[in-house]
Parts: structure tokens; sequence; C-alpha cells
């Protein structure tokens, strides 16, 4: 058992330097000179090619490439993330951990939505399936599947603070301010999930163990929740490990929406100003928190399933 | 019903709502009783409709499903009782055994969480009682180290073993009928021999009123007093296991019984050149 997680571990490090390789090549891409937005940042008022080169010099950018990726790697790993372009004053660590806990608390916000809503319309769903209920959530599910995420947003926000005037419009400070943004977050996922808990439900129910324990004459109550609602959200174990980071980097849209200062509101604002360290780290975090998640809940599911944990 | 009966289904015709709006019918009225410390067999080909009979007596079809006809059980239609008490005669008074031991069980639970559990649903005794009954079925049942035994998971334990637990689990709660559903054949041939000797030992000891379902002429012929033929959802053919090696009146019974002799025959041959050789 040990043994498997510590396998497990050791594979995510050739996959972490893939993300980070990756991230390095991709951002050096970018057709922009990179020294050449600094100074326009700066708004160094003319633009000289020895001012570049004294720029390209100070960033080191004339270094090889690997080199340049060794550094970048190394600086990486002691949280040393160089600072931003756009206003030097600034480290992107700083920027980074200045909007985290913002991207953090909506994310969390939208995984409880998403958990609170879809286990139990799942479930619903599975036990009376072709009812009148599964049939209109189905119908429900197909129509928030076809519409993006922002137009949901403007929608809730039009309806629900305009129109009702419940909640506010934009920015944030409270729980009130949350509650929109992260339910439109997390609207896509629950589609996903109350048809990904109803489906495997409906697949467990025509296993043999479900025959068996009807045969025992077990009450109805006892086999759906504590078989077949367990056996079906073990294999949405994996899933949500994907869907945390999915999460995370989905705020992106709906954060500029309402104007929730997160990390997605920063990475559009450097996107705009091309300030290449942030959007790096951005793509560098969203990356890792992908390989990181995946690995804890492969983990968790290996401690979960004890057929996977090899008892003996 | 009269006294020597303890089950009789009579006129059982089981439809299907396929997907257009279709109906086909998968048990086309059949009839039959099983008689007090009998050993009923049902024997026929896959998809004759031998687990759909079994799961209409027992209640355990959903709504695509239509029933009529009546199963009558101590006097009582089985068809026209709510779920609620159909579920408590299920393990209790009709217990099953299915084919495949090795996918019986929630492969998330203890083997001791899931016999307990058969027992909670029907009986209130305490968590202690609950523990020793589980210990003393596996005792019955002759499986070795049984403390550890209940520790483990589904997966832990041979298909033998899992067998062996279902028919001590079945028998636990003295059921007045014992129904097998082709319980030995995904089990190798060595296990297979010893299942059929649990099966004839419960036969004379318990007296257990039985209906044993299998494909397989063999088996039915080492437990069965009287046997029931299927074929497309209708019963074909019924006497004792000479009549039907015999003097069975129905063509497809007839082609069933040469085309497992001529297995037999093929076999013995295979022994023998292996012999030889
Ligand atoms: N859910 C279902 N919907 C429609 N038809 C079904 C369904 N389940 C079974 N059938 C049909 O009912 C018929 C009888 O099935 P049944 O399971 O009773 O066969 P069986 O005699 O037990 O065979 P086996 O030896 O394979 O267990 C088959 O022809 C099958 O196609
Ligand atoms: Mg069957």
């Amino acid at each position: 058992m040990k043994a498997y997680i510590f396998k497990r571990i050791l594979t995510t490090i050739p996959l972490l330097l893939c993300v980070s390789f990756l991230c390095f090549v991709f951002i050096n891409l970018i057709p922009s000179d990179p020294a050449e937005v600094a100074l326009r940042v700066r708004q160094t008022p003319v633009i000289t090619e020895e001012a570049i080169e004294e720029v390209r010099e100070e960033l080191r950018l004339n270094d090889p490439y690997f080199v340049r990726y060794i550094r970048w790697l190394g600086d990486c790993l002691t949280l040393d993330f160089g600072v931003s372009y756009t206003n030097p004053s600034r480290t992107v660590l700083g920027e980074i951990s200045r909007c985290l806990p913002a991207t953090v608390w909506l994310a969390g916000a939208s995984l409880l939505f998403v958990i609170i809503l879809s286990l139990p319309i799942g479930f619903l769903c599975a036990v009376y399936q072709n009812s009148w209920f599964d049939k209109l959530m189905r119908a429900l599910i197909f129509m928030t599947t076809a519409m993006p995420a922002y137009w949901i947003g403007l929608l809730l926000i039009w309806l629900v603070s305009i129109q009702w005037d419940l909640l506010p419009t934009s920015g944030s400070g409270s729980i009130r301010h949350m509650i929109l943004p992260a339910f439109t977050v997390s609207l896509t996922y629950i589609s996903t999930y109350i048809r990904l808990i109803r489906n495997n439900m409906l697949e467990n129910m025509k296993e043999d163990y479900v025959l068996y324990a009807k045969v025992r004459g077990l009450k109805q109550k006892n086999i759906l929740v504590r078989h077949i609602l367990k056996n079906s959200l073990h294999t949405c174990i994996v899933a949500i490990g994907m869907s945390i980071p999915q999460l995370i980097a989905g705020t992106i849209v709906v954060e500029n929406v309402f104007a929730w200062p997160g990390l997605g509101k920063l990475c559009i604002e450097s996107i705009f100003n091309r300030d290449y360290p942030v959007i790096q780290i951005y793509v560098l975090l969203i990356g890792t928190l992908f390989v990181i998640f995946n690995l804890l809940f492969d983990i968790i599911q290996y401690l979960a399933d004890p057929r996977l944990r090899g008892e003996r | 019903m009269n006294d020597k009966e303890i089950l009789r289904v009579k006129n059982l015709v089981v439809d299907v709502k396929g997907k257009n709006g279709k109906r086909s019918e998968i048990i086309k009225n059949i009839s039959f009783e099983l008689n007090k410390g009998e050993c009923l067999g049902i024997l026929g080909e896959s998809g004759s409709g031998k687990s759909m009979s079994m799961k209409a007596i027992l209640g355990l079809l959903d709504s695509h499903f239509i029933i009529r006809g009546s199963a009558y059980y101590k006097n009582m239609d089985l068809m026209l009782e709510t779920p609620e008490k159909l579920r408590s005669y299920r393990g209790n008074d009709i217990a099953v055994i299915l084919q495949n031991p090795m996918t019986c069980f929630d492969p998330l639970f203890r083997m001791e969480d899931q016999m307990k559990e058969t027992w909670q649903s029907h009986l209130n005794l305490s968590k202690r009682e609950l523990h020793e009954k589980a210990l003393s079925v596996l005792r019955t049942m002759q499986i070795p180290n049984e403390r550890d035994v209940l520790r483990k998971y589904p997966h832990q334990l041979s298909g033998g073993m899992l067998q062996r637990i279902t028919i001590g689990l079945a028998l636990s709660m003295e059921p007045e009928i014992l129904i097998a559903d082709e319980p030995t054949s995904s089990i190798d041939a060595i296990t297979q021999f010893e299942i059929m000797k649990e099966f004839q030992k419960i036969k004379e000891k318990c007296g257990t009123s039985m209906i044993f379902i299998t494909h397989d002429l063999s088996v039915i012929s080492q437990v069965a007093d009287r046997i029931l033929v299927m074929n497309q959802g209708e019963i074909v053919d019924m006497g004792d296991f000479k009549h039907i090696t015999t003097k069975a009146q129905d063509e497809y019974t007839r082609h069933l019984v040469r085309s497992k002799m001529m297995v037999m025959r093929q076999y013995n041959q295979v022994l023998q050149k292996g012999e030889t050789l």
C-alpha cells in the first residue's frame, strides 16, 4: 500500500516537469518581445535598440533557452517567481497570493453548490427514473450545457440583482456577493455530476449484488443509500479530483463578469498588459493543481476501495 | 391449494414493455406447484425464462414488466401482497441462492457487515447476537478461520467459499422455500461437486422445499425429485429424471436430452483416449 502511494508520488515528478516546460515554452512562443513590452509598460518615452538590449540583459533574456528554463524552474522551486513586468515594484508571488484566496473561496463555494445540489438531484433522478422529475431535470441539464457560463451569469445578474434586487450585482466582501458568481461557476458541474451520479446509480442497479440484496429482503432504502449510492460515488472520486482544479481555472470568465478580485481577473488583466511572468505562473499554478489533485484523489480512491488496496 | 403444497403458481404470465411500446411475452402462462419437502428442478436453456419466473414470484420485477396470474404461498397470493410484505418474505420465508457468488456481494463491505445486514432486515438482534450468528453460520458451513473470513472483503474469498456462505446465509433464516438459481454454473468443477453435496445434505437433513434451477441435466439429476422443462417461456415437460430422459413428449426436451447425452459420450471418449495415451 505504501509502495503504491510512493510510486504514485514519484510518477508525478516527470509530469510536473513536463507541465513546467510546456508552460515555459508556450509563453516564449508568443511573438511579441518581452523586453519591448517591459519598456512600454514602464512608459519609457523613446524605445531604442539599446534600451531593448539593456532590458534584455536586465531580464536575462539573452541566455540560451534551456538555461533560462532551468534557471526559471530553480527560481520557481524557491517560490521566487520574479517581478511583474507591468509593475516592477510588485512580485508575482505577491500578486498571486493577493488574488488566490478570493478564487479559492469562490471555487470552494461552487464546490459546495455542486455537492448539495447534484447529490440529491442525481439520486432522485436515478430512483425515480423516467418520472416527471427526472425528465424535467434532464431537460434543464440539456439547457445548461448549451448555455455558456458568462451568459448565464449576465442573465442571473439581470434577474436576481436588477429585477428582484436580492443580491449585489458584482464586487466582493460578503457571502451575499459570493452567491451569484459561485452558482454560475457551479452550474455546468452540477449538470455533469447529476448526470454522472444518475447514470452510475442506474448502472449499479443492474449489478448482481443489488439483486442479491433484494433477494435477501434488505430494505429498499438501505440498498439505495448504503450500497448503490456508495458504489456510485466511488466512481465519482476521480472525477471530483479533476473538477476541483477545473473549478479554480473555470472562475476566469465568471470573475470578470462579476468583478470578483481573484486569480481569473488577475490573469485576464495580465493578458491585456502582456505581463508574461504573471501569466506564466498562473498557467503553471493551474497545471500543478491538476497534477496534484489528480494524485490526491487517486490515492483517496485507492484507499477507499478494498479491491485496489489489495487487502489480504 | 392442498396441505401437501407450499407454493402453487397458476397461469403466470410476464410481459415486457419494449422501448417502442411493443409488448413481448417472456413467460407464457406457466403453472406448477412445489410440494412440502420436495426438490423441484427447473431445466431450460439460457433465456428460457427460468430466472424471470423466480423474480416474478418474489416481486422483483419493476414496472417495465406486467405480471398476471397468481402464486399462492401459505394460502396467500404473493402477486397481491404489498411490496413491504413481499420484502419481509424474501430471505426470511423464501431464500434465494444466485448464480455468481463472486459478484453477489457488495465489493465495498466486509463479509461480516453483509451477513449481518440480512438478519437485521428481518430480526431484532443485538450486535453480539449478530456476531455470534455470523460465526455460527460459517462454522456450520465448515469454513475455516471464521473470524478472519468475517473481516474479509468478497474479492478476497474464493467462489466456492462465497457460495457456501450464501448457502449458509440462506439456511440461517430457516426458510420454508429455498430457490437456487444455477448455483453451480459459474464455479469450477471440483467446487461444483462440493456445492452439490451441500444441496444433497440440505435435502436429507433439513427437508427444506427447494426449487433448483439449472440448464445442466447432470446437475439436476443429483437433487431433483421432479423436473420441469422450460422452453421460451413455456413449460414443455414435467416428470422425474427417468421420465425426462426416456419418455419425454416434447420435441425440445428430447433435443435437450440428446445433446446432453452426446456431450457426455464425447467427454467419455476423450477420457478414454487420455487413458490410452
Ligand atoms: N430487462 C429485460 N427486458 C426485456 N427482456 C428481458 C429482460 N430481462 C430478461 N429478458 C428476457 O427474458 C427472457 C428470459 O430471461 P431469463 O433471465 O429468465 O432466462 P434464464 O432462463 O434464467 O436464462 P439463463 O440461463 O441465461 O439465466 C430472455 O429471453 C431475456 O431476453
Ligand atoms: Mg437465469
